[in-house]
Order: structure tokens, then C-alpha cells, then sequence
């Protein structure tokens, strides 16, 4: 199993008919009709099991194929409203490696379905025991470069949300751009909810095969 | 006939492969051209073929020197030994579209022609051969490898046999190898082909494309070399 962190990048002789024959990997004929001789050479390649997840910042693309790596940094995505913004509608982040708010999301296995999910360990707070509910929070996935969008897992506060990556003869490979908004409906109390791992802030976004 | 950097032609001079070299290179120096390694044989009886792929069997020495009746010092022999050909793949390189280096299992690493060290292992795997006749001509034959379309692993996923390739050399070689570079491209593909009264070889080096992901597993496959002489 891969754990992604949000919003963080992780690696997560044959017969022929001929007068004269015989199979070998030398073989050596003599006569005066016609002569065949055979040989064989056995190929093999290993490809390892393996799973990637990328979320945001990290080593590794499907388009172009570069392969894959670990990375470890986090990304962070903030929204600041002015005082005249707060509970006016929806506001896009900021922040994300391809910048207002967006991430590179990608999973790629080559084991059969991926299960794929984000976990949060409650809503965002300010430490002064206000909040504000991961449900204000929604994930629009667009295209990156595979066919099939990689689907946002949808947050909630406190809980893991789960879906299934389908295969295609046992290949995985999906991603997308995950555009995070801030619905910014409601007037909360002033202050900073959430913050770098802490009050709730991080959202881990975990990918598995069986 | 394309003579090699290295050997002689018919007879070969009983000298060593690398002072024949030297030769070859003074004659280069004349305004010669280089080739890889092909060398006339003496027609004798019988009519014979000889493939080898990988490891191989010769007794009582090399085919040279030739001796005074145009038969080989040493005789040809079947060996039953499958080569293989391989690469594991890390996981972090699947399908990144650089070209991954596959090894083989051979120990054949010398000619039968004249004991030159010819190939390097575990990198390149070993074919030549001979097609020698009872007179002189000029024909040649074709060795046509059968290409399975795919590589299959123990859950029946498949891997494209075309994600193979090849390149040919030889050391000391330069020039055209009379088995050249390619693909496993067709499922019947001519891979070389050696003239009358010749003995030709090359190292071929065999690469895997990488450039799809493949199901987790081992693949397999075997292909099928055949020389064919009228």
C-alpha cells in the first residue's frame, strides 16, 4: 500500500519439413538434399509489482513517461478572503504545483484495481474550537492527459471516503488536474483554520492493490 | 565477400586472429574497406550447415586452420542448451521509454571459427554459422527467425515481442554485420543470412523498449531460428 499525504506527492526444434533437420542451439547438417538446422533463444522480462500516487508536487508522469519516484514534499492550498469576500461564494485556492489552487493528481498500478481514498481527521479548526467542515471544500478533476479523469475521493470531516481506480488488463493509469475551491458560504469566526499539518490541515490520500 | 577485420580468407593463414587484425589494418591503411567478421570456407564434401545461437559445440578445435583437404580441424556438434535472454525491470523505470539492457545466460563468448574472444558476455549473445558446399557459387542463405506475437506471463498477460530489439557488433568488427541490427517487428523476420562457402557471425546485444506497463509479472517467450540451405 501507498499513502499520499495531502497534499503531497508520494511513490508510493522444431519440425520443418525438410530432408535434414534437427533442433538445437548449435545444430550442424550435412547432406546433399536440402538442410535445415535450428536453434532457439528463450526472452524473459520481469516487471515488478508496483503502485504510484501523486498528488501535487512530486517525481513521476504518465504523459510523458518519465517513470516514477519518491518525493516528500507537501503542498499547501490557502484562501485568504477580504473581509468584504467572506461568505460571498465560491473562491479557488491558491497554491498546488500548476499554481491557483490546482494539483497534478496520478495513480498508476499494474496489479488490478486500485482502491483508492482521502482521509481527513476532522474539519479545519482555529485551535480556538471553531470550524470550518471539510464539506466546504470541493475537488474539480479536469483532464491532465489519460483518457479516464482520475476522480476526486470527496472529503469529509473526520472520515476516509473510498473509491475503486477500474483496471484495463490489470493496468491502472489515471490522472488529472484536481482544482480545490472554497464555497465560502457562510461567515465564520475570524481566524486561520487549518495551517501545515496541524488543526486538521492535512488531508492523506492513500492508493492500494491487493 | 566481405572480409572481415580479423581471420583470412580461404585458407586462412594459421596466425592468430588478432595478429591477422594487424593485417587487416594495413590493408585498410591501402584504402581497404572494413567489415564485421565473414570468412570464405573451402568447398568440400559434404554439403554442411551450421547454426549456432548462444552456446555451441565444436570438437577437436576451431574450423581453422583448414586443412589441406578443406575440412575444419575441429567438428561441428549439436548442443541442446537454450540460451536465455533477460532483464528485470526496476520499479520505478516501468514504461518510461528508456530502453532497459537485457543480459544473457550465454557462455559462448569465443568463435568456433578460430577461438577469437569475440563476444562479451553477459551482454551479447553469440550467432554465426556456415554454409559450406561442395563446389563455388555464389548463393547465400537466409537464417528467419518465428516470432511469437507476444511474451506471456503465468497469468496469461502478454507483453509484445516487438518491444525487443537488437544491435549487432562484434569485437574488432566494423562495417555491415551479416546479422544485423532489429526488431522482433513481424512474427517472420530474416535476421541474416550467410553466403556460399562462408562462415559469418556476429554479438548481437538485445534491449527492451520499456515503453508500455505491463501487467506485474515474468514474461517468457521463445523464438525460433532457422537456417534453411536448398
Amino acid at each position: 500500500m501507498r499513502t499520499s499525504s495531502f497534499i503531497k506527492s508520494v511513490l508510493a526444434a522444431a519440425a520443418v519439413a525438410a530432408p535434414m533437420l534437427a533442433t538445437a542451439e548449435s545444430n550442424f547438417q550435412t547432406g546433399a538434399g536440402a538442410l535445415t538446422a535450428t536453434a532457439h533463444v528463450d526472452f524473459q522480462i520481469t516487471i515488478p509489482k508496483f503502485l504510484f500516487v501523486r498528488v501535487g508536487t512530486g517525481t513521476g508522469s504518465i504523459s510523458p513517461a518519465v517513470g516514477f519516484g519518491t518525493l516528500a514534499t507537501v503542498d499547501q492550498i490557502t484562501w485568504a478572503p477580504t473581509a468584504a469576500q467572506v461568505g460571498t461564494g465560491v473562491l479557488a485556492g491558491t497554491g498546488g504545483d500548476l499554481t491557483g489552487g490546482v494539483e497534478t493528481a496520478i495513480v498508476v498500478g499494474n496489479a488490478g484495481n486500485v482502491t483508492f481514498s482521502s482521509t481527513t481527521t476532522g474539519p479545519l479548526s482555529d485551535g480556538a474550537g471553531d470550524t470550518i467542515s471539510y464539506s466546504k471544500i470541493t475537488v474539480a478533476a479536469s483532464t491532465l492527459s489519460t483518457g479516464t479523469v482520475l476522480a476526486h475521493p470527496a472529503l469529509a470531516d473526520g472520515a476516509t471516503t473510498t473509491t475503486t481506480l477500474t483496471a484495463v488488463g490489470k493496468i491502472v493509469q489515471q490522472d488529472a488536474k484536481w482544482a480545490y475551491s472554497y464555497a465560502n458560504n457562510t461567515t465564520p469566526p475570524a481566524g486561520t483554520y487549518g495551517g501545515i499539518n496541524a488543526n486538521g490541515s492535512r488531508v492523506t490520500y492513500t492508493a492500494s492493490v491487493p | 565477400m566481405h572480409q572481415r577485420s580479423r581471420g583470412s580468407s580461404s585458407p586462412p593463414a594459421p596466425m592468430s586472429r588478432r595478429a591477422a587484425v594487424a593485417l587487416a589494418v594495413g590493408g585498410l591503411a591501402a584504402g581497404g574497406a572494413a567489415y564485421a567478421f565473414t570468412a570464405t570456407l573451402t568447398a568440400a564434401a559434404p554439403k554442411t550447415i551450421y547454426l549456432q545461437i548462444g552456446n555451441g559445440t565444436f570438437t577437436g578445435g576451431n574450423y581453422t586452420p583448414i586443412k589441406g583437404n578443406g575440412q575444419p580441424t575441429g567438428s561441428p556438434g549439436n548442443n541442446a542448451t537454450i540460451n536465455k535472454v533477460s532483464v528485470s525491470v526496476a520499479a520505478a523505470s516501468v514504461g518510461n521509454g528508456t530502453a532497459q539492457a537485457m543480459t544473457t545466460d550465454s557462455t559462448a563468448a569465443n568463435s568456433f571459427w578460430d577461438g577469437f574472444a569475440f563476444c562479451n558476455l553477459p551482454q551479447q549473445l553469440y550467432i554465426g554459422g556456415f554454409y559450406r558446399t561442395t563446389g563455388t557459387g555464389t548463393g547465400s542463405v537466409s537464417v528467419i527467425a518465428t516470432v511469437p506475437t507476444s511474451l506471456t506471463n503465468a497469468a496469461g498477460d502478454t507483453l509484445p515481442f516487438s518491444q525487443i530489439s537488437w544491435t549487432s557488433s562484434g569485437n574488432q568488427d566494423s562495417g555491415a554485420e551479416p546479422f544485423p541490427a532489429g526488431t522482433f517487428s513481424s512474427a517472420s523476420l530474416n535476421v541474416g543470412s550467410i553466403g556460399q562457402n562462408q562462415w559469418a557471425e556476429s554479438c548481437w546485444t538485445f534491449s527492451y523498449k520499456n515503453t508500455v506497463v505491463p501487467a506485474a509479472g515474468t514474461y517468457t517467450g521463445r523464438v525460433l531460428y532457422t537456417l534453411t540451405a536448398p
